[in-house]
């Protein structure tokens, strides 16, 4: 390795003890972000995104991780992968309401593609949680098969209820299948804040540490050999995460549903609200008598 | 208040000792029982239902809770909904067989009229579990978004096995949506007749205690807040429910289909039956030569 490439490597965010290892390749995300691709260990491929200020889940941040998803699938030996920002504050601060609202295409596009390809990627994948994850930077997070975070940094959040935006069908659903009803409604209803030890004792994230310890996890648990060919000379890790997580995959396929759906729900609540002042209305002018 | 008000409320049923607030409203149930809502603090409502000898949930029990879930929503401030009973021994008793089902219209109507409503009520619910809960009543605490129990008395029990009566899809449902796996097998196939503490320990129920606990509860998780407008201006807490939930407010929405399907499967039972009798049959007969 050049010492350049260390020098680089080490400034860059977390983990400056760890060795990231060689750069495979390098892609940008718009005009100053930038996803770095290394190899820390063989077959294991370790993303490192960074687009400040905070590594918003805009088209340009999906379409390059996809990109890299793609490149690491296509070109490079069946291993692990391993997501995390090269950002210290932030894992990622989640969507950009904003940009979500007016760029066409964006949910089925860039943020449910990347999300789906993740869901069902056929390798293991691991969220490095180097910092803060919230509301989508978090659902992305679930999105990968395990979830390591940094035991003194950072909080997990979905703050919707704070904000008073709904949650997509794919958001909740990957909650539902993934983490206790009890932590699903914690989540959800209550936007707790979650600090690492908590997330970890609720079963949000499944290890605490940083890279080094997600690589002894990988040797550990035989990642690297799960994504090759199995005893019938197939490959399934795909397709058994295809199958595991169905519903949460079947609306990151059908985002064209959820209009209609919303357009039902919408028209139901207004007439249950409609039925319900008429019963009152009725019950108050009985009382008047 | 006035002094006959509290000697009045300090009679009814449990927890003597916590003020249940000032009477917002009553309403009959039948020609003996009564709903009474009441306001201990600013902005929670405290539904306490009592229909003799054990709140069954008939038709007229069903109404009446309706009717006071549309009157707080619509005549009073967001805020938080609490239910309980007014009878010690009972939360309540289930269903009444008979009336279930001789009452035309009584599940879409009234029964899963009620679940649905509190399962996406746009404030959060809690229910107050003084006494048993057996059965429907069980179902109907889990409609709830949180469950405060009684630590010392009563007990909770789904008996359908053990009364030879089928689980409707939205009765399974909202168990296997909100507690685990094995307690779901626990309840459902075994009958298990759950204590307080067990309950709690197994996440049936999420605290003990009483009123007052749950008014604590209350403050500490600012449900309150979460009734109300986030930051866009929009309150999206029954949204967030309705989508959480989404599976089993689909039952609860279409009851219609239930009989389709009841008729499809017992056709398929039937011809299961068919099937294995005529494979045995053959491997008699084989084993006879």
């Amino acid at each position: 390795m050049a010492p350049d490439a260390t020098a680089k490597r080490e400034r860059a965010g977390s983990d400056n003890t760890s060795k990231r290892g060689e750069v495979l390749f390098e892609l940008p995300i718009g005009a100053k972000g930038k996803v770095v691709t290394t190899r820390p260990k063989p077959n294991v491929y370790l993303i490192t995104f960074a687009s400040g200020p905070d590594n918003r889940l805009t088209s340009p941040f999906c379409q390059a991780l996809l990109l890299a998803l793609d490149i690491i699938e296509t070109r490079y030996d069946p291993g692990v992968v391993i997501t995390t920002s090269g950002i210290e504050k932030f894992y990622s601060n989640g969507l950009d309401l904003e940009h979500a609202s007016f760029t066409p295409g964006f949910f089925p596009d860039s943020l449910y593609a990347l999300w789906r390809r993740l869901l069902t990627y056929p390798m293991p994948t691991i969220a490095l949680l180097n910092g803060h994850a919230f509301a989508g930077a978090l659902m992305l997070a679930m999105m990968h098969d395990y979830r390591m975070m940094n035991p003194h940094k950072g909080y997990l959040c979905l703050n919707e209820v704070e904000l008073g935006v709904p949650l997509r069908p794919p958001m909740t659903s990957v909650f539902r299948q993934k983490v206790s009803p009890q932590t699903y409604r914690k989540l959800v209803l209550e936007a707790a804040r979650y600090k690492a030890l908590e997330a970890f004792k609720e079963g949000i994230v499944d290890w605490l540490g940083g890279l080094d310890d997600a690589l002894t996890y990988v040797d550990e648990l035989k990642l690297v050999q799960k994504a090759g060919k199995g005893m019938s000379g197939k490959q399934v890790y795909g397709d058994l995460k295809r199958e595991m997580w169905r519903e949460t995959v079947g609306y990151l396929e059908n985002f064209g549903a959820e209009d209609g759906r919303d357009f039902t729900t919408q028209a139901r609540r207004l007439q249950e609200r409609h039925a319900a002042e008429g019963k009152v209305t009725a019950w108050e002018m009985k009382a008047k008598l």
